[in-house]
């Protein structure tokens, strides 16, 4: 769930949760939930901002859907953490995702661009 | 704050979550190397512990609502869970169509076969299609019960009169007596340590105990179950098997359900509706006032395991606070040591 005090409403993120975690657990390998929060922060330069229990049960939910799989990891510490990767099925889901994403934001910048023409003059 | 809020944030999220002890633990366990990671960065810019830990705990959010959000997430279950949920339901069902019920070479068969799986799901972590077998395994306590309410009915009414006028045979008294007490024992616990991992899974385990005992009470008024060969009896066994099969159906659809609030209203109106469909055909034509006063009974039967919830908790059992161990001030390992 995102922040209440940003510039775009909460929805709008809270929708797209789901992609951005899997398209970043299919970059990084053997990712953890603490990592991709601070990915997203850092890739986002601070803008897409979660309350960061919320991504845990994202991960859950799409662990169930079988798009990414979940297993325990000791560390050298003796530190243990639940690392994800991707499945087959979710790369499948990731690219028709991203595909649907790009048309629909083009579609977008499309209806928007007269407007920002507009705002220039 | 100390880590001693850490531990009590966890707790509450605990206090909230409806899954089976493995998922909880694994949940708990997730969110511990969250915030052990998330404390060591805070330290690392410069935070106190206490100050790091807050902050931490304010990142993550409302307990309830992460909590909320993963029992949704966690909420569906797969195809094969719900048919197994409706599995129980499904062969009382053909018990019912085809008349068997009434041989006991059928009839205890299918409940030995009902208890074992029940056994296997209770000692494997209690799948979320358990719940909808733990019923039925119940139910013969409830048909002992109904054989044996006479003689505990003029126990009490001896009792009832000071103990003058006729006692029934006292070894068969206390037999009935003591079979009553061990039956609520039994029962009682049963229900306790269900409710105390989510009163919505106790609703699901009791639903078909109103429509056996309903249809106890109608073979009581024809005479008895061991004279059920009385013709009409057939009509009723294609009603029976008709509200077993429909509670197939709505265990099925529970455990695919996701969302909790949907999950409550699919149970109380699909027993509900099949009590109140059954009533007639039990008790003979009612007016909507008496069918409305059967649906809410149902619907109060079938919520009160949350009342029960009220009284005993949820998840204190004997290892209610697990949690302690993934957090220490002491110690830096986020998540149990192996």
């Amino acid at each position: 769930m995102p922040e209440e005090n940003l510039d775009y409403p909460p929805d709008l993120l809270r929708g797209n949760t789901e992609n951005l975690l899997l398209s970043l657990i299919d970059e990084l390998p053997q990712t953890y939930g603490y990592q991709l929060i601070k990915e997203i922060l850092s890739r986002s330069r601070g803008f897409l901002r979660f309350k960061e229990g919320t991504v845990y049960p994202a991960l859950r939910k799409l662990e169930n859907e079988g798009l990414i799989h979940g297993e325990w990891l000791t560390l050298a510490n003796g530190q243990r953490r639940r690392a994800y990767r991707i499945t087959p099925r979710g790369r499948e889901a990731l690219h028709k995702r991203v595909a649907m994403w790009k048309g629909f934001t083009d579609a977008i910048n499309l209806v928007l661009r007269p407007a920002r023409a507009q705002e220039a003059r | 704050m100390s880590s001693l809020e850490v531990k009590d944030y966890l707790g509450e999220i605990r206090s909230h979550l409806r899954l089976d002890p493995s998922a909880e633990r694994q949940v708990i366990g997730e969110i511990c190397a969250h915030f052990r990671d998330k404390v060591d960065d805070l330290k690392g810019q410069g935070l106190t512990h206490a100050d790091a830990a807050r902050r931490a705990i304010e990142a993550f959010g409302r307990p309830k609502v992460v909590a909320r959000l993963m029992c949704d997430a966690f909420g569906r279950g797969s195809w094969s869970d719900a048919l197994m949920a409706a599995l129980p339901h499904a062969l009382v069902a053909i018990l019912f169509a085809s008349h068997l019920w009434r041989t006991p070479a059928a009839g205890i068969p299918v409940w030995f076969f009902i208890v074992c799986v029940t056994l296997f799901g209770w000692s494997r972590g209690k799948p979320r299609w358990l719940y909808s077998w733990i019923g039925y395994s119940l139910s013969p306590l409830l048909i002992i019960g109904f054989l044996s309410y006479g003689t505990a009915g003029q126990a009490v009414g001896f009792a009832l009169n000071g103990f003058r006028g006729e006692l029934p045979g006292l070894p068969g008294t206390a037999l009935v007596l003591g079979f009553y007490v061990c039956a609520a024992w039994v029962v009682g616990r049963t229900v306790v340590r269900v409710v105390r991992r989510d009163w919505l899974l106790a609703s699901v385990m009791i639903v078909p105990l109103p429509i056996i005992g309903s249809w106890l009470f109608f073979l009581g008024k024809a005479g008895g179950l061991v004279q059920s060969d009385l013709p009409p009896l057939h009509l009723w066994d294609e009603s029976m098997a008709m509200a077993f099969l429909a509670l197939a159906a709505g265990s099925a659809t529970f455990v695919r359900i996701r969302k909790r609030l949907w999950k409550v209203i699919a149970l109380v109106l699909i027993a509900s509706t099949t009590l109140v469909a059954l009533g007639p055909n039990l008790w003979g034509a009612h007016g909507f006032l008496q069918l409305s006063l059967f649906f809410l009974l149902m619907v109060v039967f079938l919520l009160s395991p949350a009342l029960v919830e009220s009284k005993v908790g949820h998840g204190e059992g004997e290892d209610d606070v697990w949690w302690n161990e993934y957090w220490s001030d002491e110690v830096s390992s986020p998540y149990p040591r192996s």
